[in-house]
């Protein structure tokens, strides 16, 4: 590359190292300690209840919070550039419904076909709610309690107080019946949109500027980057997944109902802070999001396996995730002042 | 050239408008005799037109990040292919960069976060380097820094002058001001005041420029 400017001839005082450390890279990962956490609990609940660790017990684990699972990919986004979307349960039913009605009054069948349509009508939604924060400049959390109720109606509105059991959906719900290489679609589906958001995040131009946006949104525009573009693109993902997390949910379940997902996207937002992802934006990552939702269905999965009654459960769990959460902020808290010790001047 | 003035006369919010970080109320561009419509910042760094933002902690520099992402952000997209980033090429730029400005740094994987305020500022001078540019309007570069990496800021902007670079240096102190620049513009309570060559710019004209009357 041609630099304007040369310092070659004043000579350059001093070469760089090339690498960085691998010791430093592992202990500075919050994912780390994350895994351990994880690991812990589930020795935990294997040894209070044997039946936890089986393959089927894990695949029926997966399927199930396949959903979350996938949505949590989207907040990841949305909580990076520092933003929130507390629509997306709302965008599920409403894709969900709108298939499920289709596929009732017999308009159309094929499982393609509904899955893309779902899809379609989750990215319409995400693509407004960003459209108003991007644009509109209101904050993510008014914007998206806005559409939250929105969308929730249009549910109810299109299922015309109706809902859309399995005998209705016809061929739809074998979509999550089926298996591919012995594993359920569905976690095909959830595999897929990993490896694709890892490598998106962590490889190319649009994670990069989606990091840099979160982590500082002033320097990242004067950097050149489109901050506007990033958050209408991020929410608009938020939609399409949860268009497509809609479209699933219908298929596990076998029925499409205009209350479905209502609170769940709580559930999304917690499997993405146990995970690590900051609330502030700018720090998180695909790994910690899938050990974070993981550690949020193992603690579900759990307290009725070691036997706590069910009145009980979410106060449990609230209290699991508080203390998770506290760890990690003290342990980030530990890193970031052992970063400044070794500041140089 | 120079840009000076009293603090709060409105000097950095006319390259921040000019760099499409504010939006002007009135006023154009020119460059190179020709008009240029810039909306946002993107649209002044294709024309050319760098800003060395003053603060460096809050617009020049993303802290937590290591130093050669910091470096290569404005650039990134020139070596992505396909969308991917090409980390080898933006690692090698980036080290390059660096060494140039001789900052402290061990790795180029150092958190931004790590440095003082003077390292962080050539960190914010090699970013400024790595682009494509014909004007650089750097805004307070010394302010806060130590006498050595002020010594380099200064030789750095000498080396980009002599290759006929544009400088805009916007600064509050008088020796920086008359030791630097060609032609110096005064401004006071938002409004140009005056102008002045190298050889007739005195502080004491310049203050006096610089006061409201």
């Amino acid at each position: 590359m041609s630099l304007p400017w040369r310092n070659k001839d004043r000579g350059v005082k001093k070469k760089m190292k090339e690498n960085n450390s691998v010791f430093k890279r592992i202990t500075s990962s919050r994912e780390a300690s994350m895994v351990i956490v994880l690991l812990v609990l589930c020795i935990i609940v294997t040894i209070l209840s044997p039946s936890f660790l089986t393959v089927k017990s894990i695949m029926d684990m997966l399927k199930n919070n396949a959903v979350t699972m996938i949505m949590a990919l989207g907040m990841l986004c949305v909580l990076l550039i520092g933003g929130i979307d507390i629509s997306v349960g709302s965008t599920l039913a409403f894709s969900g419904m709108a298939i499920g009605m289709l596929a009732k009054r017999g308009i159309i069948n094929s499982t393609p076909l509904l899955i893309l349509i779902a899809v379609i009508v989750g990215t319409i939604c995400g693509l407004l709610v960003g459209l108003v924060i991007a644009y509109g400049k209101v904050p993510p959390i008014i914007a998206t309690l806005g559409f939250m109720y929105i969308y929730r109606a249009m549910a109810y509105l299109i299922s015309n107080s109706e809902w859309a059991s399995a005998d209705a959906l016809g061929d739809f719900k074998n979509f999550a019946l089926n298996k591919i290489l012995g594993i359920n679609n569905v976690i095909w589906v959830m595999i897929i949109c990993y490896v694709i958001f890892f490598i998106v995040m962590k490889w190319t131009k649009t994670g990069r500027k989606i990091y840099a946006v979160g982590s500082n949104r002033e320097a990242a525009a004067i950097s050149g980057i489109n901050t506007e573009r990033v958050e209408l693109f991020v929410y608009t993902i938020m939609g399409l997944l949860a268009g497509l997390g809609g479209a699933l949910a219908v298929s596990i379940y076998a029925s499409a109902q205009p209350n479905m997902f209502d609170g769940e996207e709580m559930d999304v937002i917690a499997s993405c802070v146990l995970g690590g992802v900051s609330m502030s934006g700018g720090r998180g990552s695909v790994t910690g999001v899938l050990i974070g939702s993981f550690l949020l269905a193992v603690i579900a999965k759990a307290l009725p396996l070691v036997g706590i009654s069910s009145i009980a459960q979410n106060t449990v769990q609230g209290v699991i995730i508080l203390i998770v959460i506290v760890l990690n902020v003290v342990t980030q808290r530990m890193m970031d002042r052992n970063n400044l010790k070794g500041r140089e001047m | 050239m120079g840009l000076t003035g009293l603090v709060g006369a409105g000097r950095t919010e006319v390259m921040e408008s000019i760099c499409g970080i504010t939006k002007p109320d009135a006023g154009k561009v020119y460059l190179e005799g020709q008009e240029v419509t810039i909306h946002k910042p993107i649209d002044a760094m294709k024309q050319g037109i760098i800003l060395l933002p003053e603060n460096r902690q809050t617009q020049g520099l993303i802290l937590s990040w290591g130093l050669g992402r910091n470096v290569t952000l404005p650039t990134m997209g020139k070596y992505a292919k396909n969308g991917f980033n090409d980390e080898k090429k933006e690692r090698e730029i980036s080290k390059e960069l660096l060494e140039e400005v001789d900052t402290k740094a061990v790795t180029i994987f150092d958190p931004a976060s790590s440095l003082s305020g003077g390292n962080q500022q050539k960190v914010v001078v090699a970013k400024a380097l790595g682009q494509e540019m014909k004007v650089v309007i750097m805004d307070e570069p010394t302010k806060g820094v130590d006498v050595g990496a002020k010594a380099e800021i200064y030789s750095i902007m000498g080396d980009l002058a002599k290759k006929g670079y544009g400088i805009i240096l916007i600064s509050s102190e008088m020796p920086e001001i008359l030791g630097m620049s060609d032609r110096i513009i005064v401004m006071c309570g938002g409004k140009v005041t005056g102008e002045l060559s190298r050889e007739e710019a005195t502080q004491e004209k310049i203050l006096e420029l610089a006061m409201e009357k």
